[in-house]
């Protein structure tokens, strides 16, 4: 069975004051095109094909407000937009929301909507973290105080250096998977980036850069706790 | 396989509490700065190979460090022959180009703020003006 697809609600607003009453005929349609899913304001009722009258008293509002009252169904861009305003969260939309609030005070009890979907609502009491950006830096500068106990280095050579750190990871680890995939084996093992080294560092460099990885491999297979 | 294995060992007879170890990361086990557990979780998180061994990531933690270290000793050199106690990029291109199997192993790496290496060739070099009483041997014309 397919699923049903979403209404897009058309709200037609016609003023007429008559007893200080405002008759609102909302008239829903249905879509022929895609599946949106359409969010509904606050003082908007979810219809099926049938019309509704529904009777709401009038209240003298900010011209502003009666700019934001004729709300239509939200689309997902204006949705995207405005989590983007509740991240930046300014001044602005608590003075939006309070205006809105005010007009709306009767509808939200009708339908009472939590304000997070609204997307009015600042977040509080969530602090930003600083992002944790994996890399070798700490690493690198304890080599160096290892090499050369007295010198420093400059944050634009430290970049340098991670970024070449993580092209001989990609280079060593490409292949040794290479070949683990030439021999059939499922496992990357040590005999595998042995190979590697091999074929990746020229001449002494290699030998050098085999003999440390021998000998830390020893250190951690005989380590005693 | 893990990096924090805790050993408990308990009291005889098997009462009291276990005592629980402290933790030994793997790094400290191989004798490396350089991160085994890291290096062992991006070699999984690459897809490599459907399993990775526990020497494997030792191993490519020591080689690291030790291309770490030939780089920043040599860089540390040029800084100190430039009377700097800071690194600079500068320095690490001084280091890798002068250095024949690093640059062949580092031959398509640009390094940002790095420069050249000081070099004009012989050809482009002003030649020696010959002295003013002495005749150029040879500039006769040739005989046939």
């Amino acid at each position: 069975m397919a699923p049903k697809r979403a209404e897009k609600l058309v709200v037609r607003s016609t003023k007429k004051v008559v007893e200080s009453s405002v008759l609102v005929s909302v008239v829903g349609k249905r879509l022929t095109r895609g599946k949106k899913d359409t969010q509904t304001t606050d003082g908007e009722e979810e219809v099926g094909s049938q019309e509704h009258l529904v009777v709401i008293p009038i209240q003298e509002v900010t011209p502003q407000a009666q700019k934001d009252s004729p709300n239509s169904a939200i689309t997902t861009e204006n949705k995207a937009e405005q989590e983007n305003n509740t991240q930046d969260g300014g001044v602005e939309n608590n003075q939006e929301e309070e205006e809105e609030h005010e007009e709306v005070k009767e509808k939200k009890n009708k339908a009472k909507t939590p304000k997070g979907k609204n997307g009015k609502e600042k977040k509080r009491g969530r602090k930003k973290g600083r992002r944790s950006v994996e890399g070798y830096q700490r690493y690198v500068y304890r080599v160096l105080k290892q090499v050369h106990p007295e010198m420093g280095i400059s944050s634009k050579c430290m970049t340098v250096l991670n970024n070449l750190m993580n092209d001989m990871f990609e280079r060593l680890a490409f292949e040794a998977s290479k070949l683990k995939d030439y021999t059939g084996h499922m496992t990357l093992s040590s005999r595998e980036i042995q190979g590697a080294v091999r074929l990746v560092l020229p001449g002494e460099l290699g030998k050098h850069a085999i003999a440390e990885g021998v000998k830390a491999v020893n250190n951690y297979t005989s380590y005693d706790a | 396989m893990s990096s924090t294995e805790v050993a408990a060992t308990t009291k005889k007879g098997g009462r009291g509490k276990p005592k629980t170890t402290k933790s030994v990361s793997r790094s400290s086990k191989a004798g490396l700065q350089f991160p085994v557990g890291r290096v062992a979780r991006y070699l999984k998180a690459g897809r490599y190979a459907q399993r990775v061994g526990s020497g494997s990531p030792v191993y490519l933690s020591a080689v690291l460090e030790y291309l770490a270290a030939e780089v920043l000793e040599l860089a540390g050199n040029a800084a100190r022959d430039n009377k700097k106690t800071r690194i600079v990029p500068r320095h690490i291109q001084l280091a890798v180009r002068n250095d024949e199997e690093l640059s062949k192993l580092m031959g398509s790496v640009t390094i940002a703020n790095g420069g050249v290496l000081p070099n004009i060739h012989q050809n482009l070099l002003p030649k020696k003006a010959a002295g003013k009483g002495k005749p150029e041997i040879g500039s006769a014309s040739q005989e046939f």
